[in-house]
């Protein structure tokens, strides 16, 4: 249904993402982790038309039959936020502070061709369906009024009010506590008709996903089944990502790798994990592909 | 809410709520006709219901004050009308594609106008069209335009990398849309401030020009030019300068207080700790 081949995004000279390929399939959950700066944002957004000023994608993505990259923002705009829509990380500025709830949610819904009365009908239905206490008086009030888990939900309620093909979610329980996070964990498994879940997080990302995608300096290193992916890593990069987490507890923001992430740009050629990789040696110099059916993974000496 | 009296807030909006009192009762009733000359009462000293005495021409200086009131008014609301109507949406396109061309466009012909005097440009104005009222109020509003829509652009970029501009975007709004319904609202406390301090520079402006002879043409009665008139008195009869003199004074702290009292009061950050107090909607899950 979603199908992604090779997208690149650059700003200016700098390459974000390199020749990113994935594809998701009709109710599937698709997982997309990796470090901060690895590019699982500016992925999201060149599928949904919305990277900043300045920074620009090439390589093909298609929902069903209609191009999403490469083809002028007009006409994509009618796919958002109703084949394909977005939650964000911060709940607490993702709503417009002077607008009521009510109103927020039913905009969505005539702004893509539902007449009002209907809409607030089922704005109504949709507070009650993301699971939020006394949805009447939710419509009513203000963002401030709400906590930013309930705020979080709103999210999700905007998001699916048009019945989308594909859940996007850009971390979007990294700013919420943790028992909360949990039961917008379910919601979000629930509710989504086809999700690709960003987080940092991987315990998370086993909770929610079926299928994990590993970026790394803007590529996909690996990818596959979470259970395979999770038990036998294959590339260094997963296989430290795995090691580091299981000695920070969970709900903790960036597992520990040795050395940092460099800035978008100075990655090293050939590997962009081999300044980082104890494993890595001189055939590390050239670009390692994405092999494998499946379980995927690029990277010259993979763990077993 | 309680808590801190917002001070400046307070003393400007007094101030400004005084003006516009001397202003609105001027049409209905002044002491006297402030237009009136009478030689029998040139330069007559202050009482017996002349509260403040009359100019060389014996015109009542109280009823003058009030009908400048009315002047000054007029002038400082269409010229910020005018600098709003059209600074506005000029600042708001060039926020919104700030990478554009008509962006570029839009600011550089602003640096232009705006680096051109505006005292200069009511002259001019006034050179071709003929000195009046409204000669001055279209140049201080042009004069004014480049002002608003710097003030405009800035918010705006503020506004547009907020989150829920791009959820907005995510959601299929376009962008006149997005404009109107998220944009504007968010960026409407920014430009009421924004009017009342230009309200402040135009009422300079409009004293400025009467006082030149660009300004308000005689008989109407404006602050400006009775300072003008009263200037080869300014020794023997000091009282007639200082009147009009402290009433333009008066109404610039006025606007500039009320400016400074309500970027204070729609600050969003002190908003915020304000809108704490109030109970959430319900006492779920925070
Ligand atoms: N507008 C931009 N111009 C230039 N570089 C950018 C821009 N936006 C992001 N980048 C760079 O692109 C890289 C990837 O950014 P991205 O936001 O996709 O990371 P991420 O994986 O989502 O990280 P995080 O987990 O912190 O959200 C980063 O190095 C970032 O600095
Ligand atoms: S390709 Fe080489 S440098 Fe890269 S992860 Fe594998 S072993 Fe390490
Ligand atoms: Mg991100």
């Amino acid at each position: 249904m979603l199908s992604v081949d090779g997208l690149t995004v650059r700003a200016d000279s700098a390459e974000l993402v390199h020749q990113v390929s994935f594809a998701i399939a009709p109710g599937e959950r698709v997982g997309l982790i990796g470090e901060s700066g690895s590019g699982k944002s500016l992925t999201a957004l060149s599928l949904m038309g919305l990277l900043p000023e300045g920074v620009t994608a090439s390589g093909t993505a298609r929902l069903g039959e209609r191009d999403l990259v490469g083809v002028p923002e007009s006409r994509i705009k009618d796919l958002r936020g109703r084949e394909l829509s977005m939650v964000f990380q911060e709940p607490m500025t993702a709503l417009n502070p002077l607008m009521r709830i009510g109103a927020q949610v039913a905009e969505v819904m005539t702004l893509h061709g539902r007449s009002s009365p209907e809409a607030r009908a089922r704005a109504l239905d949709l507070l009650g369906r993301v699971r939020l206490p006394d949805p009447e008086q939710i419509f009513r009030a203000y963002p401030h009024q709400l906590s930013g888990g309930q705020r979080q939900r709103v999210m999700l309620a905007i998001a699916l009010a048009n019945e989308p093909r594909l859940l996007i979610c850009d971390e979007p329980t990294t700013a919420l506590d943790v028992t909360v996070q949990k039961q917008m964990l379910e919601l979000i498994a629930e509710v989504a008709p086809a999700l690709l879940f960003i987080t940092h997080d991987l315990a998370v990302v086993a909770s929610v996903c079926e299928r994990v995608l590993v970026m790394y300096g803007g590529r996909v290193v690996e990818s596959g089944p979470i259970r395979e992916v999770f038990t036998r890593p294959r590339h260094r990069y997963t296989e430290g990502l795995l090691a580091a987490s299981k000695l920070t507890p969970r709900g903790t923001r960036l597992p520990t790798i040795q050395g940092n992430v460099p800035p978008a740009g100075h990655f090293p050629d050939g590997c962009v994990f081999r300044n980082r990789c104890p494993q890595a040696t001189t055939a590390c110099e050239q670009v390692p592909a994405l092999t494998g059916d499946g379980h995927a993974h690029a990277c010259w000496h993979p763990a077993d | 809410m309680k808590g801190r009296v917002n001070v400046a807030l307070l003393v400007g909006a007094v101030l400004v709520a005084l003006v516009g009192l001397a202003a609105v009762v001027s049409f209905f009733w002044t002491p006297h006709d402030p237009t009136l000359v009478d030689a029998a009462r040139k330069l007559r000293e202050p009482g017996g219901g002349y509260l403040l005495g009359a100019d060389k021409f014996g015109r009542d200086t109280f009823s003058q004050l009030m009908v400048g009131a009315r002047t000054t008014l007029y002038v400082g609301i269409v010229a910020v009308g005018i600098a709003a109507v059209l600074g506005v949406p000029l600042g708001m396109v060039a926020g919104m594609t700030p990478r554009g061309w008509l962006s570029e466009l839009i600011m550089r012909v602003n640096d232009l106008v705006f680096a051109f005097p505006a005292l200069l440009l009511a002259v001019m104005l006034g050179a071709v069209y003929g000195a009046g009222t409204l000669t001055a109020m279209i140049a201080i509003g042009v004069a004014t335009v480049p002002a608003f829509a710097r003030v405009t652009r800035a918010a705006t970029l503020q506004v547009m990398v907020t989150d829920y501009i791009l959820a907005a975007r995510a959601a299929g709004r376009r962008r006149p849309a997005i404009a109107v319904r998220h944009v504007l609202p968010n960026i409407s406390s920014m430009l009421i401030v924004q009017a009342s301090v230009s309200f402040a520079i135009a009422i300079l402006a409009e004293a400025a020009l009467s006082f030149l002879g660009f300004g308000t043409r005689p008989p109407t009665p404006s602050w400006g030019r009775m300072l003008q008139e009263s200037q080869e008195l300014l020794f023997s009869t000091p009282r007639l300068a200082l009147w009009p003199g402290l009433a333009i004074a008066l109404a610039v702290l006025g606007f500039n207080l009320l400016g400074d009292g309500l970027r204070d009061y729609l600050d969003p950050r002190l908003r915020r700790i304000r809108e704490q107090a109030e109970p959430p909607a319900n006492g779920a899950t925070r």
